[in-house]
């Protein structure tokens, strides 16, 4: 295959952020900044108020998107982490345990290895033999959880893997938390946007999502959705400040979202990732999920038939994300990114993802593996291309 | 009809996430002139923002506020 052209680029990192934006999210985001700049809910003058229109629409957007009556229920945080620290430091104390599945990205995996530090229990579900989630293992830890703790007992589910790209049931999961009397913090980071997501089914979840990637909005965008059954009084606010609400109160406002919510939010991101929930929504949610398990089946393929790659996690019977992850024999994995982009324009992330447990469940631990997590316009031939492109590099590398 | 002259009723709200979904709740019912305004100093409330209304429509708005579960803290009427 002919080098591609100057501005040739496949874009298989869509797992870091989305990209390119679609144009219904930057025409949303221009809007915005040129009609509605205010500072939402600070003032009653007709940009603040705008702004205040917007996000309140975003958050509509979100609580249909979750399946949650109550939009108060979405607070808007900086991300995934951001909402992860809070769901995960407001919820547990000294003597509490919290019970993680093996794929955990580092932005729980921290909190929850600090939380230890200060006298929280942290258990470790294994994995099933192929490296997944094993729902049978997170019930039983759960379970003897909930029989040998005094304190709050708290399951943690990666919902969608950053590293296999596998989806974890969350119906499922929720029940196993229900019957250890126990809450479910979700870390939908990869999840999101990718597929059908319901609280109804998990009521007793606090789901934490990042704006910037499937959601196709700005980085430093997102929030934690509160299930219906979740009392927001057992979460203590990771933030303290203004809401533009209470002001003649020192006292943090107890009401829903101003109680997680304090300080000037980011109004230009939440517009852009609400613009994004527009287009998903519009789009079908189950259709997204096809087309991601669709580019995931093809990669698995193709990956399979240039031989010499180990794909991470179970085969493509598995219920996936459009992500899939491999190690390679016989050549350096960042070496072989580094001539992908170089040479072919095909952009991919190579190394642990921010996932360590994740790598070790799945076997690739400490030399991490190669992602493909091709973006939403990253079609069929574009894929073709970056596999031909993978077996050009590859076989180059081990001839060396 | 936008209301310009009292008597006013204002719905009053702990949060503006909930004075800005009641302004659409009103307006998708077609409530003429509701509007969010500063809320006015003399009556006191958790929210800078509230939802002035045509007095006449105060009773309606809070059934339909009710019915979207949208929640609110009173209605003042001011004359």
């Amino acid at each position: 295959m002919a080098p591609p052209a100057n501005d040739k680029v496949v874009y298989l990192d869509a797992a870091a952020t989305s990209w390119p934006k679609p144009p219904e999210v930057l025409a949303a985001l221009t809007r915005h900044l040129a009609d509605s700049g205010g500072n939402p809910g600070r003032a009653g003058h007709r940009l603040s108020l705008a702004a205040g229109r917007n996000l309140c629409a975003v958050r509509e957007g979100l609580a249909a998107l979750f399946g949650l009556k109550d939009p108060s229920r979405i607070a808007f945080s900086s991300g995934a982490t951001e909402s992860l620290n809070l769901a995960l430091r407001g919820l547990l104390r000294r003597g509490d345990v919290v019970v993680a599945d093996p794929l955990i990205h580092n932005a729980s995996a921290r909190v929850i290895s600090a939380l230890a530090h200060e006298g929280v229990h942290v258990v470790h579900a294994p994995p099933d033999a192929s490296g997944a989630f094993d729902l049978d293992a997170f019930v039983a830890a759960l379970r003897t959880a909930a029989e040998q703790c005094r304190g709050r007992v708290l399951g943690l589910l990666t919902l969608a893997s950053n590293v296999s790209g596998t989806i974890a049931p969350l119906g499922a999961a929720a029940e196993a938390a229900r019957e250890a009397d126990a809450m479910l913090v979700v870390d939908a980071a990869q999840a999101v946007g990718h597929l059908p997501i319901d609280l109804a089914e998990a009521p007793n979840a606090l789901l934490a999502f990042a704006g910037h990637k499937g959601l196709l909005g700005l980085q430093g965008s997102g929030g934690l959705a509160l299930g219906a059954e979740i009392d927001p009084a057992l979460l203590i606010p990771l933030r303290r400040g203004g809401t533009g609400s209470r002001s003649e109160s020192e006292e943090q406002p107890d009401f829903l979202p101003d109680r997680f919510e304090a300080g000037t939010p980011n109004p230009p991101g939440i517009v852009a990732l609400g613009a994004g929930v527009a287009l998903l929504r519009a789009a079908s949610l189950d259709a997204e999920e096809e087309r991601g398990a669709e580019k995931s089946r093809l990669l698995i393929e193709g990956l399979c038939r240039i031989g010499g790659l180990r794909i991470l996690g179970p085969g493509p019977e598995a219920r996936r994300i459009g992500l899939v992850s491999f190690t390679v024999e016989g050549a350096d994995p960042a070496a072989v990114a580094l001539a992908l982009d170089d040479e072919f324009g095909v952009l991919c992330r190579v190394g642990l993802h921010c996932a360590p447990r994740a790598h070790r469940a799945l076997g690739s631990y400490p030399d991490g593996a190669i992602r493909f997590a091709p973006g939403r316009d990253v079609d069929e031939d574009a894929l073709h291309y970056a596999l031909d492109s993978l077996a050009q590099v590859l076989k180059r590398e081990r001839s060396r | 009809m936008n209301p310009t002259h009292p008597p006013f009723a204002y719905v009053l709200f702990f949060t503006s996430a909930a004075a800005f979904r009641a302004e659409r709740v009103a307006r998708d019912a077609g409530i003429a002139g509701a509007r969010l305004v500063p809320t006015p100093r003399s009556l006191s409330s958790d929210c800078g923002a509230a939802l002035r209304l045509d007095e006449a429509a105060a009773e309606a708005v809070a059934t339909l506020l009710l019915n979207a579960a949208v929640p609110f803290d009173r209605i003042e009427r001011v004359s």
